[in-house]
């Protein structure tokens, strides 16, 4: 099994991957006042994001926890198309569809769940263009399709829209598709890849790519306690905006408090892959008698581009103890040794996916 | 593009106490917008080819039709070949308005129910009441069968109709089929 998902990760690294994305929430926003309710949900700004372009997004709840993230893209002057996570489908809508029903309610916006109207295929890899170029039908140049930009046409005459995202960190393209169409595109894109080196790869293999370029994952890096700053999702926050959901919450001193765990790579110093969920421990006990824990394991993974383990986590002042060594005891009484060093493991200058 | 095949690819159960079968691609289109303008009502019965629903209803005939989803937006049946074309019709009928109209065609199956006890099999997996006072053709209930949403109206005392999402199909199909097995009448209706 572990050899598959490295496998996948290499052949999409080095070559061409392929990934069933279908099931990521796909919801239609439009309306004259939909840019300002897009302001309110999400933490950055939405409303002068161009018709064309796509934009990464977060969302947090009243108490400025982060509930969602996702790409968005603007479809036209009124409609937005909101990516959601795949758990967050039918949640994201309904948390919409709330706040439009009982708050904004002399808003002009509508939404609509769109998630199963389209299949969605990630085609990624050095060769992602190739492939899509053998299929032909309309130009995925990088001069007319640039990274973050989506486009209409067709491929191989399949009608798509094209998204050139990346959450894997190498050239990327998620094509989207009528459901019913979505095996015939796949299919396609098998036969004219194979002379590229095609692979289809899984959300196993998904969640190493990501961990290498340090890209969170709702519900591993966050889990209902978790603010975008703890993540150093400060770019992604809007100092414009008067206000967003959570913008409040994240102001209170809880949330400012310097100690909270923050975002981190870990690096252990033997090579090792860190246990999931694993606690990193300070000096000392708390009130409870309890060893005292200063920071544990989000994500982690053995690396097959880097040939070792790699995790993300969260420790109290991370951020500020870059090359610091901590250690993570385990159930069997032994202690492993981690180095706090940067999220991002993999291509910090983002070279691969902008090609 | 590939030739498109419903979820159920045609699937069909007749040994039970209805039948269950898929009743294949239908266009489908949601339309969210101001459901007293005229604007909206005409465009919508012009594509669903049947009078405009009041709240609770669904006017459904030879696979086109109108039905009514919420006090905001319908549900308009139409050819799945059509759909497309008809999105188009309502952007340009309502240019200028605020509304929403989405294909939403390859998201959904639709599956029929025939025979006399369907009332009894729906019974058994929703919530709604499917007496044939509460709920006599023409109306809609937007509910869930077992654990999955679903809408269903009656096309007549013997034949309904089920619309779930495109992957929840092959669950609603087989919920359907053990709830119409043989030899678990009800007889309560």
């Amino acid at each position: 099994m572990s050899q598959a998902v490295h496998r996948e990760v290499t052949n999409t690294r080095q070559a061409l991957g392929f990934l069933d994305a279908s099931t990521l929430g796909k919801i239609i926003v439009c309306g004259p006042d939909a840019g300002r309710f897009l302001d309110m949900l999400y933490t950055n700004m939405m409303s002068n994001l161009a018709v064309g372009k796509c934009r990464y997004g977060l969302m947090c709840d009243e108490n400025g926890f982060l509930i969602d993230d996702g790409v968005v893209a603007r479809l036209d002057q009124d409609t937005w198309l909101c990516h959601t996570t795949t758990g967050g489908a039918d949640h994201i809508h309904d948390w919409m569809e709330d706040w439009l029903q009982c708050e904004w309610w002399d808003w002009q916006v509508y939404t609509a769940n769109l998630t199963e109207q389209f299949a969605q295929i990630a085609v990624v890899g050095p060769n992602a263009r190739r492939v899509l170029e053998r299929l032909g039908g309309m130009d995925v140049s990088a001069d007319a399709l640039l990274f973050m930009g989506w486009a209409d046409g067709q491929l191989g005459g399949f009608e798509v829209r094209v998204f050139r995202i990346s959450f894997s960190g190498e050239l990327s393209f998620e094509i989207a598709v009528a459901a019913g169409q979505g095996q015939a595109l796949w299919d396609a894109l098998i036969g004219a890849g194979a002379e590229f080196g095609a692979m289809p790869y899984g959300t196993e293999a998904l969640h190493i790519m990501r961990a290498e370029k340090g890209f969170v994952m709702i519900g591993d890096e966050t889990d209902g306690t978790v603010i975008p700053q703890d993540l150093g999702l400060n770019w992604a926050i809007s100092k414009k905006k008067t206000d967003y959901l959570g913008k409040r919450g994240q102001a209170r001193t809880h949330m400012t408090d310097p100690e909270r765990w923050k975002l981190v790579g870990l690096e252990t110093l033997d090579g090792s892959v860190l246990a999931d969920g694993g606690y990193a421990t300070g000096l000392g006990v708390n009130a409870n008698a309890q060893r005292v824990t200063i920071g544990r394991v989000t994500s982690t993974y053995y690396s097959p581009t880097l040939g070792r383990g790699i995790a993300l986590g969260l420790v109290q002042r991370g951020p500020e103890r870059m090359g610091d060594v901590i250690e993570f005891p385990t159930i069997n009484g032994a202690v492993v040794k981690a180095r706090i060093v940067d999220p991002v493991f993999y291509d910090r200058g983002g070279e691969k996916q902008n090609v | 593009m590939s030739k498109t095949v419903s979820a159920l690819s045609g699937a069909c159960y007749a040994a039970g106490l209805v039948t269950v079968r898929d009743a294949g691609l239908r266009g489908m289109i949601t339309l969210r917008g101001d459901l007293a303008a005229a604007r909206v009502r005409d465009i919508a019965v012009q594509i669903g080819g049947v009078d405009f629903p009041q709240a609770g209803q669904a006017h459904v005939s030879d696979g086109r039709g109108l039905c009514w989803m919420s006090p905001d937006e319908l549900l308009i049946l139409t050819h799945y070949a059509d759909a497309g074309v008809a999105v188009a019709r309502i952007s340009d009928a309502l240019a200028g308005s605020h509304y929403l109209a989405a294909n939403v065609s390859d998201a959904r199956a639709v599956l029929r129910l025939e025979g006399a006890q369907l009332r009894d099999v729906l019974a058994k997996l929703t919530p709604a009441d499917v007496s044939g006072q509460a709920f006599p053709p023409g109306q809609i209930r937007r509910s869930r069968l077992a654990q999955a949403a679903a809408a269903f109206w009656m096309l007549d005392d013997q034949t309904a109709e089920v619309v779930c999402f495109r992957s929840v199909a092959g669950y609603v199909y087989g919920v359907l089929k053990q709830a119409a097995a043989p030899g678990s009448q009800v007889g309560y209706f």
